[in-house]
């Protein structure tokens, strides 16, 4: 064993393919650790970041420079237009004493090293005192982006706030609109269907110091105190983890990962599939012989000269659309397809190879010593085959690969969760020049489904050549 | 104790049927060499391997101390491989090349639970390999054949043979594929397996010299048919049949200026094809007659046990 060990290690072309093979194993086993994601496709696992966000290292290139990245913090800070009306509470609230007739602002100052974000979202929580005279006013520099009324039905846009009470206050950009917010009533008409997708460009344009400002007016006649929390900011970035995000914000890295796994994982199973029901029947059809063999080959042809991928793509349909098989899952069903269209090339090839090995002096020998045929198949045809048994299995992980992600492709296999071939597939149908081509989403599982296959091609072949018996011989 | 009557085989390939074994009638006593001489594609091969019931018959029996050896079953089948054994031409194809020496010899014992135990084998073993000369044997039994000439490798085959302890061997070619030098040596295991052994062995070749070394009888084969038998001595002192002195004067001496006053017989030049019903050797016999063309002529007896198929006696 040895022997064929330091063979192997000899081939510049095994240890490539090892170090891929492992590369994507250790992917594909560390996946939950990798990612906190485990099914990007879900919706309450997407908007991680913004749609089409670049990898985070993408921003050594100079055109994804400026792109912020995930931002949330508490302010600490304050400024108010007279110091005199603000204290702090304790570390993370404030009181506000307006008296009556007059307007106290709190802004809130803050640092911003990029350009816009995809969304802002502010909120704080607010003590409002018991009467309705007053009016808290959000701006967002000069921006006028939330109105809080103390009337159950105020005139729009202005949002209504119970009195009396602690209330929670949440601005949230994506929301906006001329109903909620001054800021996108004040736009032109035509403007303002995009006010949620526009304010981030108005209130955080490129780097610089900016205010979120609370302004607290009191139309009453008599002196009113608000407490309210030190306001907390969010926005999604353009520029999120190791591999970006897709058209939902999901984590790209964490689809390939898992779409690694699944991929790995399937075309394992399916080319062990292949190679049981291919050596069963190459080697029945090649030791027995006769009218077995004639059957079997017959068998084998017929399947054989079916397309693949057409029948592949009806049957699954027909499974798919008619419900037929409603409590198998598409993957199970997917496998045992593959796997039963896969099988002929593998049955010939050991068919073939088990003609050969019974025609062999050897054989005849462990015949004439008196073994029987069971003997024979287990102690003598199946150890030479191990070379051409190796090398088929790896040799049909690249097209159950290929096979099954043409059809995630397609979109006729699996779409509930990520697999590289749906990757690929979701993505040609989103990708344009506005997003770059989103290049961090296409790459990935395309280089993956190549290099993995180039890995498994060159692994075989390692195998074929070092098991198979003539070499052993060194003739 | 083995004998074959009327034994035939034939191969049908499309059309066309290969006669390798036509009516061939051999007996080989106990503790006995019997020599098979032919040219390649006579039918040696097939003859052999027929009567290990390695190869059906066409027609005609193997009979294997009176029992036709291919309706034997179970138990007698078992027993009938292991007291049979066979030797085969090329020792790099005949053993297993992914198992080591030790493997291959204790192969036999496992099937036929010879052992009762690891270590009764593993002294079986150690005794075959010391027998055919391969020592140090315990190295050998850990080696690997890709590790062994062909000469050793040999001797690893008749090991494995020689370990169940049969009574009848077919040596089929065993020094052709191998060094001058090394052919004395394995030749000599045969000799003393048949003397202190009592073995009996068919000795299959196509070197009519090999067989004068070592048989005690021997029988010429010439396309499928026994053309000449008889003890060794007399057939190649006095080879009667033209094939079988057209084989003895080909073969090499070392002083070739005495083989015109050996034998002088010619082959002729095939002028015309095998009709189909003559005497198989009428196209290259340099004494063919009419009747020759004609018909076939049967093996008779000449004298002491010395037959020959040739109507010149």
């Amino acid at each position: 064993m040895n022997k064929v060990i330091k063979d192997l290690l000899s081939r510049k072309s095994f240890i490539f393919s090892i170090i891929i093979i492992g590369f994507f194993s250790i992917l594909a086993v560390a996946a939950p650790a990798l990612t906190t994601y485990s099914n990007p496709y879900l919706p309450s696992q997407q908007y991680v970041a913004a749609p089409y966000a670049v990898p985070s290292w993408a921003t050594i290139f100079p055109q994804y420079k400026e792109l912020p990245p995930d931002v949330s913090f508490t302010f600490t800070k304050y400024v108010s237009s007279d110091s005199s009306y603000v204290t702090a509470v304790n570390a993370s609230y404030i009181k506000v004493v307006v008296p009556p007739g007059q307007t106290v602002n709190v802004s809130f100052p803050f640092k911003w090293n990029w350009s816009h974000p995809y969304d802002v979202v502010v909120s704080f929580k607010l003590l409002t005192p018991s009467t309705t005279s007053f009016v808290v006013n959000l701006y967002f520099n000069g921006l006028y982006a939330m109105e809080l009324c103390p009337v159950p039905f105020p005139v729009e846009p202005a949002v209504s706030i119970s009195p009396g009470k602690v209330n929670s206050v949440v601005f949230d950009s994506k929301y906006i609109s001329p109903a909620n917010s001054p800021f996108a009533s004040e736009l032109p008409l035509s403007e303002q269907p995009l006010a949620a997708y526009e304010f981030p460009s108005y209130a955080l344009p490129k780097p610089g110091t900016y205010n979120v400002t609370v302004s607290f007016e009191n139309t009453g006649s008599s002196k009113e105190v608000f407490v309210m929390s030190l306001p907390s900011y969010s926005s999604l970035g353009y520029v999120y983890g190791k591999l970006g995000t897709d058209d939902n914000g999901a984590s790209v890295f964490a689809e390939f990962v898992y779409g690694a796994r699944f991929d790995l994982y399937l075309s394992l199973l399916a080319s062990a599939l292949i190679i049981g029901i291919g050596l069963f029947i190459g080697l029945l059809a090649g030791y027995v012989g006769g009218f077995t063999d004639l059957s079997l080959n017959a068998l084998t042809d017929f399947f054989l000269l079916i397309p693949g991928l057409p029948l592949l793509v009806v049957l699954i349909s027909i499974f798919d659309v008619t419900g037929t098989i409603v409590n198998v899952n598409k993957p199970i069903l997917i496998l045992l397809i593959i796997s039963l269209l896969s099988w002929p090339g593998t049955a010939k090839i050991i068919r073939g190879q088990t003609l050969s090995l019974k025609g062999r002096t050897f054989v005849e020998a462990a015949k004439a010593l008196g073994e029987g045929n069971l003997r024979i198949l287990f102690r003598h045809i199946l150890p030479n085959l191990m070379g051409i048994l190796f090398a088929q299995l790896a040799y049909d992980v690249p097209g159950v690969i290929l096979a099954e992600s043409g059809l995630d492709f397609l979109g006729l296999g699996i779409t509930g969760f990520p697999t590289w071939g749906n990757m690929l597939g979701f993505a040609t149908y989103n990708v344009s020049f506005i997003n770059g081509f989103a290049w961090w989403w296409v790459l990935p599982p395309g280089i993956g489904i190549v290099l993995l296959s180039t890995a498994f091609y060159f692994f075989g072949s390692a195998m074929l050549d070092v098991l198979s018996p003539y070499k052993l011989r060194g003739e | 104790m083995i004998e074959t009557q009327n034994l035939k085989v034939y191969f049908k390939s499309r059309d066309v049927v290969v006669k390798a074994v036509d009516g061939v009638n051999i007996k080989i006593k106990e503790k006995e060499i019997v020599g098979l001489v032919g040219e390649s594609g006579s039918g040696k091969t097939t003859l052999g391997r027929t009567i290990l019931n390695l190869q059906r018959p066409t027609a005609g029996k193997v009979l294997w101390n009176g029992k036709d050896v291919s309706k034997l079953k179970g138990k007698e089948e078992k027993e009938f491989r292991r007291q049979n054994q066979i030797i085969f031409q090329n020792p790099y194809e005949a053993v297993d090349i992914r198992m080591k020496v030790y493997d291959i010899i204790a192969e036999g014992i496992r099937v036929h639970k010879l052992a009762k135990n690891e270590k009764e084998e593993r002294e079986m073993v150690m005794n075959a390999l010391r027998e055919v000369g391969l020592t140090p044997e315990e190295e050998y039994a850990n080696s690997l054949p890709n590790q062994l000439s062909g000469g050793q490798l040999q001797r690893v085959a008749i090991a494995r043979a020689l370990v169940l302890d049969p009574s009848f061997i077919v040596a089929d070619e065993p020094v052709s594929m191998l060094d001058m030098s090394i052919r004395a040596g394995i030749l000599d295991i045969f000799q003393k397996l048949k003397e202190e052994k009592g073995k009996s062995v068919l000795m299959i070749t196509h070197d009519i010299s090999t067989i004068g070394y070592i048989a005690s009888n021997i029988y010429v084969m010439y396309q499928g048919k026994v053309i000449e038998s008889g003890p060794t001595d007399e057939v190649l002192d006095h080879p009667l049949h033209p094939y079988t002195k057209a084989l003895i004067s080909a073969v090499p001496l070392p002083d070739p200026s005495g083989r015109s006053t050996l034998f002088s017989t010619e082959v002729r030049e095939e002028v015309e094809p095998y009709n189909g019903k003559g005497c198989r050797y009428y196209p290259r016999c340099p004494f063919a007659m009419n009747v020759c063309k004609e018909k076939e002529p049967e093996l008779t007896g000449e004298s002491n046990d010395h037959y020959v198929a040739c109507f010149l006696y």
